[in-house]
């Protein structure tokens, strides 16, 4: 049985196809349209899902839907009649998304997809059972706490479920206007970033600043329960209004009006950044220990998605915690992973299937579920174009010459496999480099991704050395889950200090070392670690362990492969695109090695930096 | 201004006068109050977890507004939304694969939800 899962209309849609209980392909749209968090029906995706499988539309069991548009629009109605008459944004800019897109989502994919497959009609979940589902069932477990938490669904924005088996139950839920995911985003926009897709900057900004904000949060903002529940005082927001996240009461408590974006990031964002990361992160271990009460002593297990989840700091808090003895999150935890979700829910819940779980492996194939070229068809595009390259016959070759040239301070475009489903690269979509090196943060920064400065790089490590280097337990292959860099690897490191001494600019305190590892330690000494085992990627393994083998580092630094406003890379052009554009000096495709000195100049009719939107 | 927007311009106006006409600051409140120990709602309620999606005239989808809705809306307000989105969807028999979604215009500062 395939059952095609589909996001979109909110954030990153994707597709997923899943054939039983094995996930086939899923791919986010973007990265087929080069347009980042791209939200339109993903027709490309869609088209590879297929194209994966071998199949057509009409051998699909069913497609599902990760929204149900009737509850969206009842949210749409009760927000109406809250803003009464100030309801013109929201009508403004709802209106046309609503009755020509969300509620004719059926005939939008029927008219897309030649069909709805063998059922004929379209089925659609609850947005938040399609987080759900996504955490759970791809998940190692039989049984499972499951927490999900974003901006908003229809209604939902926290839930707490359980699931078993073949089987997930939301037991409890906070709905809209009250949102952890909203609370946040409403920071992320008052500190300039992008309000739908910057939230990740701002949890890298947190650790520059200091927590001085959180009372005033918990006074005027939110109001938290011991239980982890909370509700929002809406007098300080205007999202309800179909306005910005925030209004002037909410500035007037933070001394003026929002930074904007491109602008000097002050300590005052960094403060904000700190408090609201610290806020939430006390509702989520408040809200873990709540779970635990609720299922008991002989659930050991917590899965989680929804936006939030992507949190990595907040997750690394929570796996020291030790409420629950195993976490896994789904790696695409936003919208993205809903569409595999929907997927999922339809296949064990809705179709009642045997669902088989060992307790150690997931199913979700490392989240490489997106399309791969092969070596001869790459090799052929090379030829075709005229470009220079080096081949390997021997990957263990391959791999000690990719060692060889990190070791020389080369900056890597790694292009491997199949592509990363989520948002993160994972060693077959990656730009590689020494983490050993103090220039490297600041040359990948500014030469690599033309992006801000204070961002931090995350660190790959050898599953099996991980432990050496990082104050962590558990496995982390899906770069979701923060750990500290080990105490004796640290360097000391004043970070207020620091900041007075550069009155505030974060260049030079970004390139003090703070420990051995600097261009992967945050000031914090905190690091968004990725474990590499040879089961879940023998290829990227390879080239670590070579690393470590001539160096004694088992650490590499993996950044994804793009340039700043760009969708990470899909295909063999994209990269090569990528690697032109850049001060990147190498570009492995599969067994080949491209140098930057050999390559012809490349020639533009337009200029790329006009092409994608700095996000 | 063609006859289409004009259409969905007079919509859009009922929709106003609706929301102005009927004000309710509670319509959010949930149980559990700043005394109360939680805010959590419990959640009973698993036949809106998956569902078949279909409609193709107005009074079967004005009927799934009936099965779906929680809130109390009033019938003429679920006419009204029932019609907004009959005439939006005559666009999609129209219109050419490549105009299928709605381009996006939303604001930068605008949260889409």
């Amino acid at each position: 049985m395939y059952v095609l899962g589909i996001s979109a209309l909110y954030h990153d849609a994707a597709a997923a196809l899943i054939e039983d209980d094995d996930i086939i392909a899923a791919a986010q749209e973007e990265r087929f349209t080069r347009k980042k968090h791209d939200k339109s029906i993903p027709v490309n995706a869609i088209r590879y899902c297929l194209e994966e499988a071998k199949i057509k539309v009409d051998q699909i069991s069913a497609v599902v839907y990760y929204d149900n548009p009737i509850l969206m629009t009842e949210r749409f109605l009760a927000n109406l009649q809250y803003s009464g008459k100030d309801s013109d944004d929201l009508l403004d800019f709802s209106f046309k998304s609503i009755f020509n897109e969300k509620i004719w989502i059926h005939r939008l994919l029927e008219k897309e997809l030649g069909g709805l497959g063998i059922a004929g009609k379209l089925y659609v979940t609850e947005h938040h059972i399609s987080h759900a589902a996504s955490a759970f069932f791809p998940s190692p477990f039989k049984k499972a706490a499951i927490i999900t938490m974003d901006g908003v669904g229809e209604w939902a924005t926290t839930t707490l479920g359980y699931g078993e088996d073949n089987k997930i139950k939301i037991i409890k839920e906070i709905n809209y206007p009250h949102s952890l995911g909203l609370l946040y985003s409403a920071f992320t926009y008052y500190c300039g970033f992008k309000v739908n897709s910057g939230d990740y900057k701002l949890m890298g900004l947190a650790p520059y600043g200091e927590p001085v904000y959180v009372q005033l949060i918990k006074d005027k903002l939110i109001d938290i329960k011991e239980d982890g529940s909370y509700r929002l005082h809406l007098e300080y927001f205007d999202y309800i209004y179909g306005r910005a996240m925030t209004n002037e009461r909410f500035a007037e408590l933070f001394g003026g009006p929002r930074r904007q974006p491109e602008d000097i990031i002050t300590k005052r964002e960094m403060d904000m950044a700190a408090s609201v990361q610290k806020v939430l992160e006390e509702i989520m271990i408040l809200t873990v220990r709540h779970m635990k009460r609720l299922v008991g002593n002989e659930v050991e297990n917590l899965v989680l998605a929804g936006g939030v989840a992507l949190n990595c700091v907040a997750n690394g808090k929570i796996v020291k915690e030790k409420i629950f003895k195993n976490i896994w999150v789904q790696p695409a935890a936003g919208d993205a992973g809903g569409a595999l979700g929907a997927a999922l829910f339809y296949y064990y819940q809705y179709c009642e299937k045997k669902r088989k779980s060992d307790g150690i492996h997931d199913k979700q194939c490392g989240t490489y579920l997106g399309p791969q070229y092969e070596a001869d068809e790459i090799e052929a595009y090379l030829n075709k174009m005229g470009y220079t390259y080096v081949k390997y016959e021997h990957l263990e070759e391959l791999y000690e010459r990719v060692a060889e040239l990190i070791d020389e301070g080369k900056v890597i475009g790694l292009f491997e496999g199949r592509m990363e489903f989520g948002p993160r690269a994972l060693g077959n979509r990656s730009i590689i480099a020494d983490p050993r090196s103090p220039e490297m943060q600041s040359k990948l920064n500014l030469k690599i991704k033309y992006r801000e400065s204070f961002r931090p790089f995350a660190p790959s490590v050898l599953r099996d050395k991980a432990e050496q280097y990082f104050d962590m337990e558990c496995d982390s292959p899906y770069m979701l889950i923060c750990a500290d860099v080990k105490d004796e690897l640290r360097s000391r490191f004043e970070l207020q200090e620091s900041m007075i001494e550069t009155e505030g600019n974060l260049l030079p305190v970004v390139n003090k070392v703070r420990s051995v590892i600097p261009a992967v330690t945050h000031v914090d000494y905190s690091a968004r670690v990725q474990t590499v085992s040879a089961e879940s990627n023998s290829v990227y393994y390879g080239i670590i362990k070579a690393f470590e083998e001539k160096t004694g580092c088992g650490v590499v630094i993996n950044t994804s492969f793009n340039v700043r406003g760009e969708p990470i890379v899909c295909t063999p052009e994209d990269a090569y695109l990528c690697f032109m554009r850049t001060e990147m000096d190498v570009l492995v495709l599969e067994n080949m090695i491209l140098y930057k000195e050999e390559q012809q100049e490349l020639e533009e009719t337009t200029d790329w930096r006009k092409l994608y939107e700095l996000d | 201004m063609n006859s289409t927007d004009e259409m969905k311009g007079k919509e859009i106006e009922k929709l106003r006068v609706w929301a102005l006409d009927n004000v309710q600051l509670g319509v959010f409140l949930r149980e559990g109050s700043e005394e109360n120990s939680s805010y959590y709602e419990a959640r009973d309620d698993e036949s809106t977890y998956i569902g078949e999606y279909d409609f193709n005239t107005l009074p079967e989808l004005e009927k799934m507004f009936d099965e779906l809705f929680n809130l109390q809306f009033d019938r003429k307000v679920k006419k009204v939304v029932g019609v907004c989105a009959m005439r939006c969807g005559r666009d999609l028999k129209t219109s050419n694969k490549e105009n299928l979604t709605v381009k996006d215009s939303l604001p930068e500062h605008i949260y889409v939800f």
